[in-house]
């Protein structure tokens, strides 16, 4: 197990190396510089803007210097908030993306988890066909759109909840609950059909003859079978997650990376767009290793070359 | 224990009329692999509503832009934030294309005259309703102001169904146009998924060895980079437009197409059709085409219709976060985007691209889950 972590560590800092050298170039090949449309600079300003920004260096240098930063975890300085550094930029703004995104997860899971059970023990009956449509709908429209309606009906309209902005937990009702539909859907989905499934075995069977409640049956022996394949779906979940901050921050002025990240989309802010790239790049690939290794240690079948 | 049989008289019981030969006969015309779907598609309703709802659609999205009097990209100043009006339904009261808007003041007087400065004195097509009277003290009155906005800008015979927004284009058309772009662009996506998806996959898994294995590895790669990067790394390096669009999510979209089709093909190439193929002496494409690709297309069908809803979902995505079709053109997303910015004040920007790409998912994921359960035997009863 500690040589198959080890090696994949390896792959995972080879990828990293890898998006960093292709966005870094990609970045630097696309025409102009973040000052090539500011007309009032005199060409002596201009020379000295780009001194200082490192930019008149040649290339090789300047990738140099950047790759040597990110050893550091120096992300570079952004060109749009008065010099300050892409990491502490980043590092401001990450609590609220984690927090929304814990939440959603955690949120999304248990309601998905209980009503994909509720589903599959009713199966065929009024719940289940309720559990069906929240799935197809949590799965199917999309997440800004139904936070554009969450927003316009229960705050704007019903002012229930906040409309917009960061200043307590009750801000972060709304756009929880817009970041959680998708993953609750999902869950709801995989478990009602996992459990179905799990309530057909013969075990099931067998407990039954032995006089089992069906209660005991339900819990004891059902939902521990069926919950266990869960762990592959929530990894895939927790990544989409970094697709619902994106539109959810911005639909919510939530000042995290997500809305960060598509301020900066819009005003050419290179250093900050390459610095989230990597933050999503290394929380996806993480991601991926995480899952892989829950895998192993959960489902006895796949056991890893090497031994344990 | 008495045996019933023995007392049944024989001469009772005569041979049945039955030919040899009728023995051989095949009771029913055999049906193909998608006759066979379609017959237990037919019996899901709710697919077929979908299916209904999605050629509705997709006919809109076609005939509306080519018929209708405004283009897309028409704009009129004079015409802006139009409120939705239809001829028929306006005589009921909904979509007759009045605001409806409340004015507070000291009192009648006051609120009522606050109502006429925000409508340019159009007094004339202004119907004011009294909510309170108010007793002089500030912002106590309250009035309710209907205004009929197409009388007073002189378009009584106009009407726009969904409306306009802030520069006048007709909402109607554009939400069509719009539609026809990101189903165009899910479409394209799709086809080029499925044709690299395919060709991969199938190429991978037929040759097997170590084609595969180098073919897999490459894969591999292309699966660890995470997608969104690389989607907006390639929308921002390439001009932004509708080809922009379709070659970001063809690169990441094919991957598992790909991998389906790589195990199918691997699974079917030890088969005994396929060796008798290659026994009478058939090349390995026409092996691959004849034999194997028909056999995969179950799968294949229903992996291209979760593809095509989740082009739509990435495409308006993408234009939300601002990096989808530059303006004046139209999708799905761009609409929504450009609502939202003015969804507090003008709500009916917004409502219908949002309900139309609703409708399109669902009606999409409906359809590919029917689509799996027709062509898996398994779920058959």
């Amino acid at each position: 197990m500690g040589k198959y972590i080890a090696q994949r560590i390896g792959y995972m800092l080879i990828t990293l190396f890898l998006i960093a050298t292709i966005s870094f170039f990609l970045m630097h090949f696309l025409p102009g510089t973040p000052i090539t449309n500011e007309n009032k600079l005199s060409p002596e300003q201009r020379e000295i803007i780009l001194e200082t920004y490192g930019l008149n260096d040649p290339l090789p240098v300047q990738y140099v210097k950047y790759m040597g930063g990110l050893v550091t975890g120096d992300l570079g300085v952004s060109f749009q908030y008065d010099n300050r550094g892409v990491t502490q930029i980043l590092m401001d703004r990450i609590g609220p993306s984690m927090q929304l995104g814990a939440q959603a997860l955690l949120i999304g899971t248990i309601l998905g988890v209980l009503l994909g059970l509720v589903a599959a023990i009713y199966h065929n009956g009024f719940m289940d066909y309720t559990s069906t449509i929240v799935a197809v709908l949590g799965t199917s429209i999309p997440s800004f759109v139904f936070a554009a309606l969450l927003q316009y009906v229960l705050a704007v309209q019903l002012g229930w909840f906040p409309v917009a902005t960061w200043e307590g937990f009750s801000y972060t009702i709304l756009p929880t609950i817009a970041l959680a539909i998708f993953p609750m859907a999902t869950c709801a989905r995989f478990v009602r059909t996992e459990m179905i499934e799990v309530l057909g075995e013969e075990y099931i069977t067998t407990a039954r003859a032995k006089g089992l409640k069906g209660s005991a049956i339900i819990f004891k022996h059902g939902i521990r079978n069926a919950l266990i394949p869960l762990i592959t779906v929530l990894g895939p979940l927790a990544v989409g997650l970094l697709t619902g901050t994106l539109v959810i921050e911005k639909v919510f002025a939530v000042p995290g990376i997500g809305q960060q990240f598509v301020s900066s989309v819009t005003t050419n802010d290179f250093p900050i767009i390459m610095g989230t790239t990597l933050l999503f790049a290394v929380f996806f690939i993480v991601m991926l290793l995480i899952i892989d290794i829950l895998y192993g240690l959960i489902d006895p079948r796949i056991r890893l070359a090497g031994g344990k | 224990m008495e045996n019933p049989k023995k007392n049944v008289d024989k001469n009772l019981f005569q041979l049945a009329n039955r030919p040899e030969e009728q023995g051989d006969k095949i009771a029913r015309p055999s049906t193909t692999l998608l006759q066979d779907a379609f017959r237990s598609l037919r019996r899901n309703v709710f697919v077929m509503i979908s299916i209904i709802l999605l050629v509705f659609i997709l006919a809109m999205s076609i005939i509306v832009p080519m018929v209708s009097d405004h283009s897309y990209t028409e704009q009129d100043l004079n015409a802006s934030l139009m409120k939705p009006r239809v001829p028929g339904l306006e005589k009921m009261g909904i979509f007759d294309g009045k605001e409806t808007k409340n004015f507070v003041g000291n009192n009648v007087q006051a609120a009522t005259q606050k109502a006429n400065v925000a409508y340019d004195n159009a007094s004339d097509y202004m119907d004011v309703e009294v909510v309170s009277e108010g007793n002089g003290s500030p912002n106590s009155a309250e009035v309710k102001v209907t205004y009929d906005k197409y009388g007073a800008k002189d378009m009584a015979d106009d009407y726009y169904y969904f409306g306009t927004d802030r520069l006048g284009r007709d909402l109607w058309v554009r939400a069509w146009q719009g539609t026809r772009i990101s189903l165009l662009i899910a479409f394209v996506a799709a086809a080029i998924d499925l044709a690299i998806g395919v060709a991969y996959g199938g190429i991978a898994g037929y040759f097997g060895g170590r084609v595969d294995n180098y073919l897999m590895r490459f894969l591999e790669v292309i699966v660890g980079l995470p997608n969104l990067v690389v989607v907006i790394l390639m929308i921002l390096i390439l001009d932004p437009g509708l080809w922009a669009i379709i070659i970001a999510l063809s690169i990441t979209g094919w991957t598992s197409m790909a991998r389906i089709v790589r195990g199918e093909v691997l699974k079917l190439r030890g088969q005994e059709y396929v060796l008798a193929a290659r026994t009478l002496g058939a090349s390995n494409s026409k092996i691959i085409g004849k034999h194997l690709i028909p056999n995969v297309s179950g799968l294949i069908i229903v992996n291209t219709m979760f593809t095509i809803p989740s082009a739509i979902f990435f495409e308006a995505f993408l234009s939300f976060i601002g990096l989808g079709l530059p303006a004046p053109d139209a999708s799905l997303g761009t609409l929504i985007n450009d609502g939202f910015t003015s969804i507090l004040i003008t709500p009916h920007v917004i409502i219908w691209p949002a309900i139309l790409i609703s409708l399109i998912m669902i009606s999409f994921n409906i359809l590919a889950d029917g689509l799996r359960d027709a062509f898996d035997p398994k779920m058959r009863n």
